[in-house]
């Protein structure tokens, strides 16, 4: 199936009327030598049924989270990607050929449609963050942080370099260092934690005395624990640098303070949990806010409110001059293409779930991440390292072998989480484990006992 | 009766969902308390409502309906948007991304545990580089331009490895802005080629070419539709001075199974899996920007890369030469699954067909055409074009009608119009790509539509710029938006 229409008798009509006498004289400027001999090597095409029993095949090798499928476990499994119940509304409504099949609305009048949404959800994301201004849609949070600390050097333009917490997500850390790869690793600084999992002030204090740019902060940072983003944006802004906040589960303004609220100069951060599958790592969307006073050095496009030659509310992208299809070059960022339908899906749910409905989320998220730890506080072979706030993510520390445990767990029907070890081989032997609304009570206590037996 | 299918009828507004929201409305069921409260530490709760808007699922429903059909899309129509291949998106592949089997896996769960992923991504990788005759492909960057970055860094570290980042990248001036703005991010100085009559010639080439310059960058086709013939001579000219070629693949539209990319001198390109392998725009993206590279430097690909070892795929460790992470966990892997549908229903007919068909359909708009409407080079107007054409507006332009008007008044006639003003070395510039999806008659509607303006032009002038007269809402004020930004809602 090659979804080409033409027939035969077009496909001579077209070319008596381009006045060729077949297929291969279109092709005639590429040098014959060049053209290839042979047929590419690639699998028979597949007629639709077979193509989809060849999917479903693929697929169901696969195994699951928490969807009660054939091969499906009980997973708490977050770290950056977070598995929330998705309404049907979501993908019946994201999922329709007028939002799915339209191009980057470059044409305000045949894209009311696309850019009311946009401005709904800078309009989402402002209201969440606390902010003023916020974009389109940035890849992901992962390259949302990297573009942020790219801007924080457009504002500071006799400074360079970068702060960032350990506790920033390890491969957010990792796309930093790739986009910025071209830079002295001088101009990298990281900070560690302490014994509550917090950023460690003191060494922020010190890291501040080179006058970087840009310092970035995670909240709820990688282990799952609230930051004290007050103290630490406070320290920042004595010292002139710019401060970026990450949240990659923004559900946590349901309950949290909000960084714009607490003087966040720029929020970036992942919008996944909000009507985003986990799909194995994506399309996620990548959202980026920031204040006012920014605007014109932000990457991305923007949409915004203006009217029309008969008087109308109307849409459109807006302040180009910062893109890179105007300002090639000298643009403030290379970004074209984003994440349309996944912020799109991210304006249904919210706009589903409402403000009592993100407080109730928020809520349910809390209450069972710190039920689950209240009985797993009670066995003896766990120990919490760290004693900060979490929000719906904790570490907790085996005292047998990770890979045993892990193992055990997957056999009894979990996957537990997520080995710090990979990233931090500091922690052997800890788990970061991700509760959220989807987890009944019974699923919880079933995962504790379980434990239990496998612990060693 | 206009010859395109656009006709008015009624359209329903829609308030910004803000604006309808009630105190005490909702529209999710969440699931019942069943473990007791807990409230965090008063210090860190958040002190005002986020004031999420208030609005039952119906209206939600209805609210988001109503945008849709305010969007012009494929699925509506002939979208002939040049360098961005329109192709209709196979409404099974949809179906496939969203499988519990794709969607509900997570990156991090035990590689035995994802070996059907795991499996699909080394499987598109090899398609990839069959198709482009590169040897390896990273199928992690998140989009065209990301891609470009990913390229221009591996270019980057090739150069360092050998002692010598060089300082400048050579660009056309008929190439996409992503790609000028790419270099600029990865550090490099960008030279502009000035090209004549719309082709890369090689002695340009040579003369701007030396040890500074570590590579070149160049769309083939290019943006005017026409094939680099020179292409080799020029590959070999930038070897010669140690330097790399890297291609935009935002055209492999016009090529598959004709030529491969990797025989023609190329070390480094990206795909558009949104483009060529049809996974949907959706108004600005999810994309996929796949980066293909030769031998030499495949040690500096982002990682992660999956291999098959004793029946098992594996994520492949990073090398130490690596560029590193340029994105969150495997890349846009719903779109990867999309591309990999596509390629496995099309097989190598299918895409030769594809490619065949794209320029069948392009030419034969050029032809019927070239009569109203001004080609700029005489490159286009002599050659067989590719997958796309570039038109002007410079016939029109004697009775006072621009480009501008000519993209307004198609939307009357119901097409979306050709990308416009781009190349920026065409003045006027009406870049048409039909794509191979679309049938003679919807070809035949959008030339005679075409037709019907350039009259109008010349008997109508104010039909045209007042254009358009159909849709939602009339001309949008841009220079206002800008002027004044209003960028969010407040109550």
């Amino acid at each position: 199936m090659d979804y080409t229409p033409h027939t035969e008798k077009n496909i001579r009509e077209m070319l008596d009327k381009i006045g060729v006498k077949n297929i291969d004289d279109l092709f005639s400027n590429i040098p014959d030598q060049i053209k290839l001999k042979q047929q590419l090597d690639l699998p028979q095409p597949l007629p639709e049924p077979e193509l989809v029993s060849h999917c479903k095949e693929l697929s169901s090798i696969n195994t699951t989270l928490n969807d009660k499928g054939a091969r499906s476990l009980v997973g708490f499994i977050g770290a950056g990607t977070y598995q929330h119940f998705i309404p049907t509304v979501v993908s019946q409504l994201a999922g329709r050929g007028e939002f799915l099949t339209a191009y980057t609305p470059y044409q305000p009048e045949v894209s009311q449609g696309t850019l009311q949404a946009v401005f709904e959800f800078q309009t989402f994301i402002c209201q969440l963050t606390g902010m003023d201004v916020a974009n389109a849609s940035m890849y992901d949070g992962a390259s949302a942080t990297a573009e942020a600390v790219l801007m924080a050097h457009r504002i500071l333009k006799n400074r360079c370099g970068v702060v960032f917490a350990l506790t920033l997500h390890p491969e957010y850390q990792e796309v930093i260092r790739t986009y910025l790869s071209h830079w002295e690793s001088s101009n990298f600084q990281k900070i560690g934690w302490t014994s509550s999992g917090e950023i460690d002030l003191a060494l922020l204090k010190k890291a501040l005395e080179k006058e970087p740019a840009a310092v970035v902060i995670q909240s709820p940072n990688f282990f799952g624990i609230i930051e004290p983003l007050k103290e630490a944006l406070e320290l920042i802004h004595k010292s002139g640098a710019i401060a970026i906040v990450v949240n990659n589960n923004p559900t946590s303004l349901g309950l949290f303070e909000a960084p714009g609220n607490l003087g966040a100069d720029i929020v970036v951060g992942e919008a996944q949990a909000f009507g985003n599958e986990i799909g194995f790592g994506g399309p996620h969307v990548g959202f980026f806010a920031t204040k006012d006073e920014f605007v014109r050095t932000m990457p991305g496009r923007l949409v915004g409110e203006t009217m029309d030659n008969r008087g109308q509310r109307a849409f459109t992208l807006t302040l180009s001059t910062r893109e890179q299809h105007i300002r090639r070059e000298r643009a403030t960022s290379n970004i074209c293409t984003n994440q349309g339908i996944c912020a799109l899906k991210a304006s249904i749910y919210l706009s589903l779930l409402g403000k009592e409905g993100l407080k109730q989320l928020a809520s349910l998220n809390y209450s069972k991440s710190e039920f689950l730890k209240s009985l797993l506080k009670k066995e003896g072979k766990i120990s919490f390292p760290f004693s900060g706030t979490t929000y719906n993510e904790f570490v907790l520390k085996l005292h047998g072998n990770e890979n045993e445990t892990y193992k055990k767990l997957i056999k009894e029907g979990f996957i537990p989480g997520v080995t710090l070890s990979h990233w931090y081989p500091e922690l052997p032997n800890h788990l970061l484990i991700n509760v959220t609304e989807i987890h009944p009570k019974s699923e919880l206590e079933r995962f504790t006992e379980a434990l239990r037996r496998v612990a060693t | 009766m206009s010859a395109g299918p656009g006709r008015a009828g009624l359209v329903l507004a829609a308030e910004l969902i803000f604006e309808k929201s009630r105190p005490g409305r909702h529209g999710l069921s969440l699931p019942a308390l069943d473990v007791p409260l807990s409230s965090p530490p008063k210090a860190l709760t958040r002190k005002e409502d986020c004031n999420l808007p208030e609005v039952s699922e119906l209206c939600v429903v209805r609210h988001f309906t109503r945008l849709s059909s305010w969007n012009f899309g494929i699925d509506l129509g002939s979208y002939p948007l040049g360098s961005c291949t329109m192709k209709y998106n196979p409404r099974v592949n949809e179906a496939i991304a969203q499988l519990p089997g794709f969607t509900n896996i997570h990156p991090y769960q035990p590689e035995e545990l994802s070996q059907g992923a795991l499996r699909l991504i080394y499987e598109l990788e090899h398609a990839l580089s069959e198709i482009s005759g590169m040897d390896r492909v990273s199928l992690q960057p998140a989009a065209g331009a990301q891609g470009e970055l990913v390229g221009v860094k591996i270019i980057r570290a090739f150069h360092e490895s050998k002692g010598n980042p060089r300082k400048k990248i050579l660009i056309p001036d008929t190439a996409h802005g992503t790609n000028p703005a790419s270099c600029t991010l990865a550090g490099y100085e960008v030279v502009t080629i000035k090209t004549e009559n719309g082709i890369l010639e090689s002695h340009t080439v040579a003369k701007l070419m030396d040890n500074d310059v570590a590579a070149l960058m160049l769309t083939n086709p290019n943006t005017l539709g026409l094939f680099e013939t020179e292409i080799k001579e020029i590959a070999k000219i930038v070897h010669d001075k140690g330097g790399l070629v890297y291609c935009d693949g935002a055209n492999l539209n016009a090529i598959m199974g004709v030529v491969k990319l990797g025989e023609l001198g190329i070390d480094v390109m990206h795909f558009n899996l949104h483009k060529t392998f049809s996974t949907p725009h959706g108004g600005g993206g999810p994309g996929a920007g796949p980066v293909g590279v030769k031998k030499i430097l495949a040690p500096f690909l982002p990682s992660p890369l999956v291999e098959k070892s004793n029946g098992l795929y594996k994520i492949y460790p990073v090398g130490k030469n690596s560029i590193g992470r340029v994105k969150g966990f495997f890349g846009n892997f719903l779109v990867l699954v999309r591309a990999y549908a596509y390629i496995r229903a099309l097989g190598a007919p299918g895409l030769k067909r594809t490619s065949q068909m794209a320029v069948l359909n392009a030419n034969y708009i050029k032809a019927r055409l070239k009569d109203s409407y001004d080609l700029p080079f005489d490159e286009i107007e002599k050659r067989p074009c590719m997958h796309e054409t570039v038109f002007t507006d410079k016939k029109q332009q004697q009775y006072g009608v621009t480009t501008l008007d000519i993209a307004k008044r198609l939307l009357d006639k119901g097409f979306h119009p050709p990308t416009i003003y781009f190349p920026l070395v065409v003045h006027g510039a009406l870049m048409i790509e039909p794509t191979e999806t679309e049938s003679k008659e919807e070809i035949d509607q959008l030339v005679d539509s075409l037709i019907e303006i350039s009259n109008e032009a010349k008997e109508n002038k104010k039909l045209l710029k007042e254009a358009p007269h159909n849709t939602i809402v009339g001309r949008v004020d841009e220079v206002g938006a800008a002027r004044k930004p209003k960028l969010r809602w407040r109550p």
